[in-house]
């Protein structure tokens, strides 16, 4: 570098960063957010029927829940402590010591049980402990709604901005495709589309999610992109001769993405919602994979048990609500008129 | 852009050309009755090597898009564009872009003709690596601090960021961005219009300068006539996409042959107090491109106007040498202020014409 000293600026990140962290209310919410994520991420550790090490008979298991060791098949974390009054050696159990579809306890079906010291948020009609579930559950939510937000971030931002940098016949197809798909109640199309292909899997959900839901993201970002593409220092990188996708990608785009990004915020929220209405009315990921709106179909099944209603209804809500607060502070954070 | 380039043709000319923007609005495409603006019309110039020409006339009167047509960032609608003796009016793609590097434009306002996201650096290294892809970092690093301190910018600037700069400032980063590529044409949009008055005449200054240093063909497209007499050897007058004067500068403002560039200096040069064509303010709004008056487009404002002028569009002709005026009329200087003077007597009450 050939810059003498410099005193070093505060880039518009930090800037974003620092305008963020004011908010109280988007701090709590990215908090809340930040834990589901980890628990989602984490949830063969925090809720499993193995345990997380394990010594025994002078072998250790690592994470067996994971690592799937043929030994400890038929074990789970009470049989396994059984198992080590006998034979001496040691283990750690996960803070919620059942599986996400483990239904037997020593042997025994505790099904329908309130919540207790042995299962803090109580367990449902199969006897599965219902903590375990919501933290299970968090993953098929976190999987649905970020991998369909980034699906359709990818489909829209491409289609979004380049129907907006090349104008004409490009931007005239666009947005046939996008009204057209608009023109259709998502929500229905995505329940026909799972009704047709049959409940695969996750994958499958974030597939089709991704794929109907891109309208929205190509929509901002056509619009953000018209407007950056109007800057002089568009014309002045066109003047210079920079090819168009070194233009479209180094000086349109980052002026143009800030409100696509907090848009694509509030539609992770959206993807959640329609995966637990999905799985509510039994159109969802297939039951072995624990999601909250399969919990909710289990509660409204047996009616009384408010820990079935309220525990996953708690999640759910207050995840919505989280990212919806994220992504308002993150509009205040980057509205430039601030 | 050194003497040995040059040739018989003109650098940069263009012919005959107009430039129509739609003016519906709304995506339909069959929709709603078309109507054009004609930003420019059948408008000529030549800009010889490493020659300073103006370009002057009222807002909204096309010469922004006359420049953007000359390098190419817009397509003309009809008429030919010549750069080097070479037609490029429908040059596309690469070809385009490799002719774009010989032309530049510095804009009116840096603030926007900058990439906020981009450090001073980033600008200048980006512009150079276009002209030359591979140029080792010390090489580049040579011609950044050469770029800096052609415009007089201290090396600290390097590492910031546009918003850190004053308007003076950001119009020198510009300007070195323009340099980088080493261009032997630069039209310059209202280089000084969004600077303060100190600013103006540094940048001003800077930009005679650097033309005569480094013999580069430039266009300044302004309505400050103060730049032009700085800058310019050469000045076209342009009134609602027309061409309708071009001069040498020192003739053209001692001997104005059209009366709209008369109009035009009487509004701007007010310095002498004895200047007969002081306060001679031009009556009406310039009428709208969208509906351009028949014939002379600037009969309905024309103290001058007779009947053909309504009807038939003059011709560009060469009323001295170099002069080309776009009037039916020629106009004795002496007998025509005279004439002028004589219904209001006091020299300086003919404000209001």
């Amino acid at each position: 570098m050939i810059a003498g000293p410099v005193k070093k600026r505060v880039g518009w990140f930090i800037r974003y960063i620092r305008r963020y962290t004011r908010r109280p209310m988007a701090m709590i919410a990215l908090i809340f957010m930040a834990i589901v994520v980890l628990c989602a991420l984490l949830a063969d550790v925090l809720a499993s029927d193995k345990p997380v090490l394990l010594h025994l008979d002078g072998k250790l298991y690592i994470l067996p829940a994971i690592f799937d060791d043929k030994d400890l098949v038929d074990h789970d974390n009470q049989t396994i402590v059984a198992a080590i009054s006998e034979r001496g050696g040691w283990a750690v159990l996960p803070p919620v010591p059942y599986g996400p579809n483990q239904t037997k306890v020593d042997g025994r079906v505790d099904w329908l049980q309130a919540p207790h010291g042995d299962h803090l948020l109580g367990t449902d009609d199969s006897g599965r402990d219902v903590l375990a579930r919501i933290i299970h559950g968090a993953r098929s939510s976190q999987l649905v709604g970020i991998g369909s937000i980034a699906l359709s971030m990818l489909l829209g931002v491409l289609i979004g901005a380049f129907a907006a940098y090349f104008g004409g016949l490009p931007d005239r197809t666009a947005l046939i495709l996008i009204e057209t798909l608009t023109a259709f109640p998502t929500f229905f199309l995505i329940l026909a589309i799972q009704g047709l292909l049959g409940t695969g899997s996750l994958l499958q959900l974030v597939i089709i999610i991704g794929a109907t839901r891109w309208t929205d993201v190509a929509r901002v970002t056509r619009a953000e992109v018209l407007r950056v593409v109007n800057e002089d220092y568009v014309d002045a990188a066109r003047a210079l001769g920079l090819g168009h996708l070194r233009i479209l990608f180094l000086h349109v785009l980052p002026g143009a993405i800030g409100p696509v990004v907090v848009s694509a915020t509030f539609g992770v929220a959206g993807a959640i919602l329609i995966e637990s209405t999905l799985s509510f009315l039994g159109y969802g990921a297939p039951p072995p994979t624990a999601s909250w709106g399969q919990l909710l179909t289990d509660a409204f099944n047996n009616e009384g048990c408010y820990w079935l209603t309220i525990f996953p209804g708690l999640a759910l809500s207050l995840t919505v609500l989280s990212i919806n607060l994220v992504g308002e502070g993150l509009r205040e954070a980057v509205d430039p008129a601030d | 852009m050194t003497e040995a380039a040059k040739s018989t043709s003109p650098l940069c000319e263009a012919r005959e050309v107009s430039k129509l923007f739609s003016a519906r609005a709304g995506l339909r495409a069959g929709g709603g009755r078309a109507r054009y603006v004609r930003a420019v019309d059948r408008a000529s110039i030549v800009i010889g090597h490493g020659e300073a020409v103006g370009l002057v006339g009222e807002s909204g009167c096309g010469k922004s898009t006359l420049g953007r047509l000359l390098i190419r960032l817009e397509a003309p609608t009809a008429g030919n564009i010549l750069f080097d003796g070479k037609d490029i009016t429908h040059l596309k793609g690469g070809a385009l872009r490799l002719k774009r590097r010989e032309m530049q434009m510095i804009f009116q306002d840096p603030a926007s003709s900058l990439n906020p996201r981009f450090s001073v650096y980033s600008t200048l290294s980006e512009a150079i690596r276009v002209h030359s892809k591979r140029l080792s970092a010390r090489l580049l690093n040579a011609h950044i601090a050469a770029l800096l301190n052609m415009v007089g910018l201290p090396l600290s600037a390097l590492d910031r960021h546009p918003r850190e700069f004053s308007g003076g400032e950001r119009q020198r980063i510009a300007i070195a961005r323009a340099l980088a590529v080493e261009p032997r044409f630069i039209v310059a949009d209202e280089p000084v219009t969004s600077l303060d008055l100190t600013s103006q005449a540094q940048i001003t200054s800077l930009l005679t300068n650097l033309q005569r240093e480094l013999n580069v063909a430039i266009l300044v497209i302004t309505h400050n006539m103060e730049l032009v007499h700085h800058i310019c050897k050469r000045v076209a007058v342009m009134y609602l996409g027309r061409i309708v004067e071009t001069a040498p500068t020192e003739i053209l403002f001692k001997k104005p042959a059209h009366p709209y560039t008369r109009a035009l200096l009487a509004s701007t040069l007010s310095q002498d107090p004895d200047d007969r064509l002081k306060a001679r303010v031009l009556p009406g709004e310039p009428p709208s491109p969208l509906d351009p008056p028949k014939g002379c487009h600037f009969h309905p404002r024309c103290p001058h106007a007779q009947m053909q002028c309504k009807l038939i569009v003059p011709q560009a002709r060469e009323c001295s040498s170099n002069h080309f005026t776009m009037c039916h009329f020629d106009f004795d200087e002496e007998r025509e202020s005279t004439a002028r003077a004589a219904p209001t007597a006091p020299k300086d009450g003919d404000s209001q014409m």
